[in-house]
């Protein structure tokens, strides 16, 4: 086998994990652990785009087409900016080494994930990307809230998981192969849709849409809100990735999958918008946005077009960088929304950024977030679902209420002086990294969208 | 006749109702329960005469199929046969279940946990029912370990206590050693068939003699596992450790006597392969006389019939044994009626008397007088004697084995008999007559009595139709031979009269002591089991044990050594040694202290129902969806 050096960026993330884990003997102590891992999360990112399409890695499991390509790029670009923001500030419990290095290793699994076209790949990888996030969301031991929430979060993952396996299980007994290139599921009958059903609500579950979404307010309100950040946003895009993929190989079985698909997107749209509006804390605000947006990227799923699942995985990403960014200030500046009143006066041109980023997330041009909603609802209205898209429009109007309220707290709000942040400079060029590619990408949403192989 | 679908599926129903509400319902799950039994038991009168005249087990009454995937050439699914066989079972399943399950609301109204009962009494019955009907044996698989599971549940149901976690255990892990037997001879079918359809394996193809020795012996292993035979009866006596009504049901009357259904069904297979029916009627002889041994050394009255138990399964073994698939299937019939209806008295004499050691009890006959009279019918009719129910089926057992000329069989069974009738004597007497010992003796309320009432009328009628059941079936039936007939009853006799000169004459006891000592080591071995449980222990559990200490310390000397090692000179090493001690590893150790510590102060709040509702809606969605895919088809 002569395809390892394919695996690059893997080894600079694993790499990046080991040394991190030592990393309070590094001169600089846990600062420098971060920093290091974000350099080794850069490098891995460059790697893998420079790197680019290429043959497929042990028989079929691990593909490196554009799709791929992009994703694992931009999950190691994110995993890098967020690892120089929390390497920049500082501010973490000690042990935050260790943070650094579960960081690094759930990035692993979500590369893997990207690639992976194989049912055990993509299982090993999966659970390789979500074990380091339990203890992420666990990390303050003594903190009896967030370790509940953990345990939510992992037992709800856990069950799932198996339902997961369990599909797996009869895939493979049905067609009798792993790899999704020789799965062939037509004529399977009921047990092929029943296996299909399985699959998907397990990843369904990990991606937290509705209505499998129980866990995820529970458990971000819980965790510290640093972890948030990562938790939820990078590992959604290779769960995405994983799901179009799963789309794909077993859409010719399972006919009834686009409706399943449709109805998972309308109970996700519909329930994280409205239950996002009257939450106080940003996290859990962000938990149910977060349900919203997983509502759209589902639809677009639900079309089974090329077009519509490069839309999905494009609005991911695009959904995934001004996501992190609010929960980043969030956790500088606290994580009730209340506390983010004044920020324009204490912090000027981070309340700025903010804007770009909620604007981005309401879906208003040039930012990422309208030209995905762009891509992904003109993919749908092609496909025949227009009821839905026009409740999609509909529903991202009603996002603007709930986005719009923390933009006014952070501009007109009551002046509450809260203590001042320690400025650091990684911190600052992670969030000026965050608002360059969120203009960006917008601006680079055409080519992007034809290196993953589509136009409009 | 869409109707029978309904049999299995009203008891399923009631569970799927139960199990969510189980804390909260008491009344209501004695009403959803029974409710639906007796729905079942109402349309399988119906679908039995819609049976009549009966005929060959090859052409069915009804047969339904859905087609469930696709391997290869083969059809998976689920499919309803209704024949001879299946709907006098279905009668049997839910008259005894029905039965069981009224008694049980005299018997378990005190138990805090009676919705859970009733929940799993269904389940068991749905799946019981749902292997009754199958077309194909992998169907009948399923169901067969969805009855181990109601079984393990129904055990361990008083799970506080030691005994009962036990015994579950061990019923489920020895019922799983014959299961891994059934499911390699599924497998071996498959490999050789293609299909695991009734019609094709049993009717429709020629079966090659090694192939079919394979398959019968496997599924004979399965059998004995789940009938309890001779050498994986262990776990039966210990089951008794469960709820009583429960043990009448599945322990006695409809799941233990699945393994005789599963050999009844292949029979064919067997037929084809001649050895493996030998093998069949040699496990069961020697299980009939042991297990009758063994009950004759009992003094705990549910153990006796424990024994019984698996003494009368190896009868319909060594019926089917000798080819006689009436015979078989009739003392299965008669069994399940009298068996169950001895439980049940059972549980009214241990309420009564509370206590289930024999010599503890004495002259319940003059106070429980309803009681008295179903136990002694159920006693006379396991003992064999003219007219109840047991003395048919087991004459044509004994004839069976006369006409195919199985001399060594017949003869142990005809000492199994003897035996039999002696421990039923030794029983009666020592619980009905006798000086009184107990205080305070209280007869039952009527919901168990009208069951007992029940059971025992039909287990007087239902032996006069043993021809009957014979041309249902589709064979010639006939009345015993007077010979056969009176020669049988001479040994029932004897065994009831030797049993009343031990224990039943009120002028002179006999010292069994002296009798015991002279036979030291026949006694000692009955007492033991045989040394069975104690070789399962030297042979078996202990060497498991010993290894997986073995394994233990390996892992705690040597590979915790290296890791230890490697620990001690990466402190040597690094000049910040004491660091990596105090962050990693304590900090490891804390922190697991500490989570551990914090999730059980959480446990109070996670248990009021948040994340087991997350789940549960989480799992309610996931049913609901393969319920709308089922529904609405692909």
């Amino acid at each position: 086998m002569s395809g390892y050096w394919l695996l690059i960026p893997e080894y600079l993330l694993l790499a990046g994990a080991l040394v991190s884990l030592f990393g309070d003997l590094l001169p600089g102590g846990e600062r420098s652990s971060a920093i290091l891992g974000a350099l080794a999360a850069f490098a891995a990112a460059a790697f893998a785009g420079f790197i680019g399409t290429a043959e497929p890695l042990f028989g079929g499991m691990l593909v490196f087409d554009p799709v791929s390509v992009f994703a694992r790029v931009s999950l190691a670009a994110l995993t890098s900016v967020y690892l120089l923001w929390s390497g920049g500030r500082g501010t973490g419990s000690e042990r935050s080494h260790e943070a650094t290095a579960l960081v690094l290793l759930s990035a692993v699994g979500g590369m893997l994930m990207c690639g992976a076209r194989d049912m055990v790949a993509l299982f090993i990888a999966i659970e390789l990307s979500t074990m380091p996030a339990y203890v992420l969301m666990g990390y303050r031991r003594d903190d009896d809230r967030g370790l509940e929430g953990t345990l939510k979060y992992f037992l709800l993952s856990m069950t799932t998981s198996l339902i997961m396996l369990y599909g797996f299980s009869f895939l493979f007994g049905i067609t009798g192969v792993t790899g999704y290139a020789e799965m062939d599921l037509t004529g399977a009958g009921v047990l092929g849709v029943l296996a299909t059903v399985f699959v998907f609500v397990g990843l369904l579950a990990k991606l937290s849409a509705a209505p499998f979404h129980y866990w995820a307010p529970d458990a971000y309100a819980g965790a510290p809100t640093s972890s948030v950040a990562f938790v939820s946003t990078v590992p959604k895009i290779a769960g995405t990735v994983a799901m179009i993929r799963l789309v794909e190989a077993l859409s010719p079985g399972a006919t009834q999958l686009p409706l399943l698909l449709s109805i998972v997107a309308v109970a996700s749209m519909v329930l994280g918008n409205l239950a996002a509006y009257p939450q106080l804390d940003l996290r859990r605000l962000m938990a149910y946005s977060g349900i919203a947006h997983i509502g759209y990227v589902i639809l677009a799923m639900a079309t089974n077009t090329n077009t519509g699942l490069a839309a999905a995985v494009f609005y991911m990403v695009a959904y995934a960088l001004p996501s992190m960014a609010v929960v980043m200030i969030a956790a500088e500046e606290g994580s009730a929304v209340e506390q983010l009143s004044g920020l324009v006066d204490r912090r000027p041109w981070t309340a700025w950024a903010l804007v770009v980023f909620l604007l981005s997330l309401v879906g208003i041009p040039p930012m990422a977030g309208f030209f995905g909603k762009l891509y992904l609802f003109t993919a749908a209205f092609g496909a025949g679902y227009r009821a839905l898209v026009v409740l999609a429009v509909l529903m991202s109007v009603v996002s603007a209420g709930y986005y719009l309220r923390i933009m006014r707290e952070a501009f007109f709000g009551e002046r509450v002086s809260t203590p001042a942040v320690e400025r650091s400079i990684p911190a600052t060029i992670a969030l000026v990294l965050l608002v360059v590619a969120t203009l960006g990408m917008g601006i680079a949403a055409s080519p992007l969208l034809g290196y993953l192989g589509v136009s409009f | 006749m869409g109707y029978v679908l309904a049999i299995p599926l009203l008891p399923a129903a009631a569970f799927a109702v139960l199990a969510p509400l189980s804390r909260r319902l008491r009344n209501g799950a004695i009403a959803v329960s029974v409710g639906a039994v007796a729905l079942s038991f109402l349309l399988s009168i119906v679908a039995f005469v819609a049976t009549l005249p009966g005929g060959h087990e090859a052409e069915a009454a009804y047969h339904a199929f859905v087609p469930f995937a696709h391997v290869g050439d083969a059809v998976l699914g689920a499919g309803l046969l209704l024949d001879p066989i299946s709907a006098s079972m279905l009668l049997v399943v839910t008259l005894v279940s029905l039965c069981v399950q009224v008694y049980s609301i005299g018997y378990m109204h005190r138990d805090e946990r009676i919705g859970w009962y009733y929940a799993v009494l269904s389940l068991f019955t749905a799946a019981m029912l749902t292997l009754v009907l199958s077309d194909n044996f992998l169907q009948l698989y399923a169901a067969w370990e969805v009855m181990g599971l109601c079984s393990y549940l129904l055990i361990g149901f008083w799970h506080e206590q030691e005994a009962p976690r036990k015994a579950s255990l061990k019923a489920f892990l020895t019922t799983r050693v014959g299961d891994i037997g059934f499911a390699i001879g599924l497998l071996v079918m498959f490999n050789t068939a293609g299909t695991f359809d009734f019609a094709t394996v049993l009717h429709g193809m020629e079966w090659a003699p090694q192939t079919a020795t394979a398959i019968a012996l496997l599924f004979l292993f399965g059998a004995m596992g789940k009938s309890a035979q001779f050498p994986l009866h262990v776990w039966l006596p210990d089951a008794m450790a469960g709820p009583t009504p429960a043990s009448a049901l599945i322990h006695a009357a409809t799941m233990v006597a699945a393994g005789v259904y599963l050999v009844a069904r292949a029979l064919p297979i067997f037929e084809a392969s001649g050895v493996a029916l030998t093998v069949t009627l040699i496990v069961g002889s020697v299980t009939a006389l042991a297990a009758g041994l063994l009950a004759s050394v009992q003094h705990d009255i549910k153990k006796v019939l424990a024994y019984s138990t698996i003494s009368q399964l190896g009868y319909m073994f060594v019926a089917l044994g000798a080819g006689g698939l009436v015979a078989g299937m009739f003392h299965l019939v008669t069994h399940a009626f009298f068996k169950s209806l001895l439980f049940l008295g059972a549980g009214v004499i241990i309420h009564a008397a509370h206590t289930q050691d024999m010599r503890e009890m004495g002259g319940l006959g003059k106070h429980l007088k309803v009681t008295t009279v179903t136990f002694t019918i159920g006693s006379l009719a396991l003992a064999g004697v003219f007219p109840f129910s047991g003395f048919w089926s087991k004459d044509e057992i004994l004839t069976v084995l006369l006409h195919e000329g199985h001399y060594v069989a017949l003869a142990i069974s005809l000492l199994a008999a003897f035996v039999t009738a002696y421990y039923v004597a030794r029983l009666w007497f020592r619980v009905f007559i006798g000086p009184q010992q107990t205080s305070d003796l209280h007869e039952a309320h009527n919901e168990m009595l009208i069951p007992m009432g029940v059971l025992a009328a039909v287990t007087v009628v239902v032996g006069f139709a043993s021809p009957a059941f014979a041309h249902f079936l589709g064979h010639e039936g006939e009345w015993p031979a007077l010979g056969m007939a009176l020669g049988s009853s001479a040994v029932a006799a004897s065994g009831l009269l030797l049993g009343w000169f031990m224990y039943g004459r009120r002028t002179k006891v006999i010292n069994t002591r002296a009798i015991k000592q002279r036979v030291d080591y026949v006694y000692g071995a009955l007492v033991n089991k045989l040394y069975l449980d104690l070789t399962y222990e030297y042979f078996i559990v202990r060497p498991y044990q010993r290894h997986a200490a073995w394994l233990g310390r390996f892992d705690s000397n040597v590979i915790d050594g290296v890791v230890n090692g490697a620990g001690r000179s990466w402190r040597a090493l690094a000049a910040v040694g004491w660091r990596f001690d105090a962050s990693v590893v304590d900090g490891a150790v804390n922190g697991l202290g500490q989570l551990v510590k914090s999730a059980g102060g959480r446990v109070r709040r996670l248990q009021v129902g948040r994340v087991q509702t997350y789940q549960g809606l989480v799992v309610g969605v996931l049913v609901a969806l393969m319920l709308w895919i089922v529904v609405k088809g692909v």
